[in-house]
């Protein structure tokens, strides 16, 4: 009984020119013109950003690390510790490994330029805005953090960073690097300093927890876009069956429908699942477009189809109360008003436009059915777990039930002038 | 067979049915007539179960379908005034579709719509889209879509508006034939008085919400027996000649069409006289005068005020 009107509706909907370009090519040719017009904000998930850092040594790290070589040699300690140390400090070179191995890796070397400036240089530099960063290194700088890490003696030293203020995301990167880097530093040694472990910090490590302090997402434009587009086309859905429902309405269809004994929640139920299966296969024919052509997988599909089935039977309950509406006051303006302005609005609030900075939008936006699968769709392609999703998941499970209940409300009862 | 007893709907302010009473028996064709807002769309909503009514009672075979519909509906097909069908989907598609919420096994389903496809002459044009059939094709489907399931029963509310002539007759015969053929009772609405003629055995007329006259279709003509129709047609009709005729006391009633007159006049009396001599008072070139014995469309006339397509 259910099943008909459900392939009914697919039938209609491969047949309405029109919703079909609206529905599957628009949000794709959107996100080809926005790929090539704005291209990747991040590419294998580190910013193209093209920045200078300026580093100025106070200090001198071989006379720094030679100083502190003699010192140790002087102190009355076993010979087997003293020689282990000195070969430890042989590969403790703190100020090279951050500009060499850190800065100047094959992977953020195309991000950041990085050139050696006098101390003298710094002030002038700093009011000419002439690098995106500056750090400096303090006087004795190596020596006091070999001093630190080796013997845990003294204070551990700080680098000094001085960012363009225009520069943010630059800034946070590279608080995020030298954070990390100091911390790596000091805890790599104490490793060594015990016998266990690499004395850098590999890089993998500070990108990984870059991505956590700072929250800057590896998502590219192009993935971003994809979900964006994708959230909020799948919502045209809503507009799109009210509209037909109102055409059965209008032509006497419906009736025909309740004369064959069908009850009106049956038809209900079966313009729920309509739309809810026809929302899930329009996100599949967009995301594996997206697949194929923009290369967005997704590291963990069960989770993906998950938030992507959720997703379209919130899109179902919307597109109920949009039927019932349209029944209520015998026209189609509902499904105008939300497929001209709801939509445009919640994909404004959702953040399917550009990433939102506002606290108070992106708390709202997450209460969006857009936003909040949004919001799902990029932790899974970060390759967060359920546990991270959750939120999102219920917001999509307790606006399905809110609006259902709505939509039944609203749905002219027999009798009713309807 | 269907009993409507003082049957009333009022949409907020407006009593749009005030106590119809009428009744069907199993395998006659019965006409509802009545000019626009009378209130047979909105009694046939009641009467097939889709609105409910504010008082009175509907009984299908004694029992009343007010509350409980299904059974009614089970044997009741219905033939919307408008095309109620997609447009997107082909002929063929659309009667699936009915049948299968009908419940129609698939196996009978295919046989069905091949009779139902033979009976509306379809056959050819199956597989076309709907929105590609003549005005004619849509209302033949329309009316195969509720011939699908056997009904016993259908009403038809106005099956023949807006296509050509050749269709019309080929729906006429199609009701016809259903009648005779498969013994189905027939609810029959039409602006088209000569259709409801032809077609029916007894009828309703309803104007304000109430039936005004019913009985045979002599029955009904018998409401004119004491006068004739007089048509006069003349070179222009003026307003003074109209207003001397309205106002002569041997005129019932009284329309214009064009050049047209039609007056309902006592049947003893000899109008002629007073038709010429009015007409020379007014300066007005008669071109002919004829009696007629009366049609429906006169007592409809008589009894409305209105011709049935006003």
């Amino acid at each position: 009984m259910i099943w008909p009107i459900i392939k009914k509706q697919f039938r209609l909907m491969v047949r309405d020119r029109t919703n079909f370009t609206l529905l599957l090519v628009m949000p794709l040719v959107l996100v080809f013109i926005i790929k090539f017009s704005i291209g990747d904000l991040m590419t294998q998930g580190i910013p193209e950003i093209d920045a200078t850092i300026a580093i100025a040594e106070h200090t001198e790290e071989e006379a720094d690390l030679t100083q502190l070589a003699n010192e140790w040699e002087e102190q009355p300690l076993p010979e087997e510790a003293k020689t282990q140390l000195v070969q430890g400090l042989n590969q403790f070179q703190p100020i090279r490994i951050l500009k060499e191995e850190i800065l100047g890796s094959e992977e953020l070397q195309d991000v950041f330029a990085v050139v050696d400036i006098a101390p003298e240089e710094v002030e002038a530099a700093k009011k000419e805005e002439k690098y995106t960063a500056i750090i400096e290194v303090p006087e004795q700088f190596s020596y006091q953090l070999a001093k630190s890490s080796f013997l845990n003696e003294g204070d551990t030293p700080q680098l000094t960073l001085f960012v363009n203020k225009s520069e943010d995301l630059v800034t946070e990167m590279l608080q995020d690097i030298l954070l990390v880097y100091e911390e790596e530093m000091r805890t790599t040694t104490v490793l060594e300093r015990n016998g266990v472990g690499d004395l850098k910090p590999s890089l993998e490590e500070i990108r990984g927890d870059i991505v956590s302090v700072s929250m800057v997402e590896p998502i590219t434009s192009t993935s971003y876009y994809v979900v964006g587009m994708s959230v909020m086309f799948v919502l045209y859905i809503a507009s799109t069956m009210g509209s037909y429902a109102y055409l059965e309405k209008r032509d006497h269809v419906f009736e025909r429908i309740l004369l064959a004994n069908v009850s009106k929640w049956r038809y209900f139920v079966g313009m729920v699942l309509a739309s809810s299966l026809l929302a899930f296969t329009q996100l599949m024919i967009l995301f594996g477009f997206s697949v194929v052509v923009f290369g967005v997988t997704w590291p963990n599909i069960w989770q993906f189809l998950l938030i992507a089935a959720l997703l379209s039977i919130t899109v179902g309950a919307i597109a109920s109360l949009v039927v019932s509406l349209n029944y209520r006051f015998q026209s189609e303006k509902s499904s105008t008003v939300f497929g001209n302005a709801i939509v445009t609005v919640f994909a404004f609030l959702g953040g399917s436009f550009y990433p939102i900075k506002s606290d108070i939008i992106n708390l709202i936006g997450n209460f969006t059915p857009n936003g909040a699968g949004m919001t799902a769709f990029f932790a899974t392609l970060q390759g967060y777990g359920m546990n991270e999703i959750v939120d999102e998941l219920m917001v999509l499970g307790a606006l399905t039930f809110v609006v259902i209940i709505a939509a039944v409300l609203v749905f002219p009862k027999r009798g009713e002038q309807s | 067979m269907l009993e409507v007893m003082d049957l009333k709907k009022k949409f907020k302010q407006t009593l749009a049915v005030d106590g119809v009473n009428l009744y069907l028996e199993q395998g006659e064709i019965v006409g509802l007539l009545g000019p626009n807002g009378a209130g047979k769309s909105t009694t046939i909503s009641m009467i097939s179960s889709l609105i409910a009514p504010t008082s009175g009672d509907v009984r299908y075979f004694n029992e009343s379908i007010v509350k409980k519909p299904q059974k009614l509906r089970e044997h009741l097909g219905v033939v919307p005034q408008e095309i109620a069908l997609y447009e997107n989907l082909t002929g063929r598609e659309n009667l699936q579709f009915f049948g299968k919420i009908y419940k129609i096994d698939k196996n009978q389903l295919a046989q069905k719509i091949e009779e139902v496809l033979d009976i509306i002459g379809l056959k050819e044009k199956q597989n076309a889209l709907v929105k590609t059939f003549s005005g004619g094709m849509k209302r033949r489907l329309n009316i195969g879509v509720a011939l699908l399931h056997e009904p016993t029963l259908i009403f038809m509310d106005e099956p023949t508006v807006g296509i050509d002539p050749q269709s019309r007759n080929y729906i006429l015969e199609t009701v016809k034939r259903l009648n005779k053929e498969k013994n189905i009772t027939i609810l029959y609405t039409s602006h088209y008085m000569e259709e409801v003629e032809y077609l029916c055995d007894r009828i309703y007329i309803m104007d304000q919400g109430h039936i005004i006259a019913a009985g045979s279709k002599d029955e009904i003509k018998h409401i004119l027996s004491a006068e004739q129709t007089i048509l006069i047609e003349a070179e222009d009709i003026k307003r003074d000649w109209i207003k001397l005729l309205e106002n002569h006391p041997s005129v019932n009633k009284l329309t214009a069409q064009d050049k047209r007159l039609t007056l309902l006049v006592p049947k003893e009396m000899d109008f002629f006289q007073t038709v010429i001599e009015t007409a020379n008072e007014t300066n007005t070139v008669l071109k002919s005068v004829q009696i007629q014995t009366p049609t429906l469309e006169d007592v409809f006339l008589h009894l409305t005020g209105r011709a049935l397509r006003d």
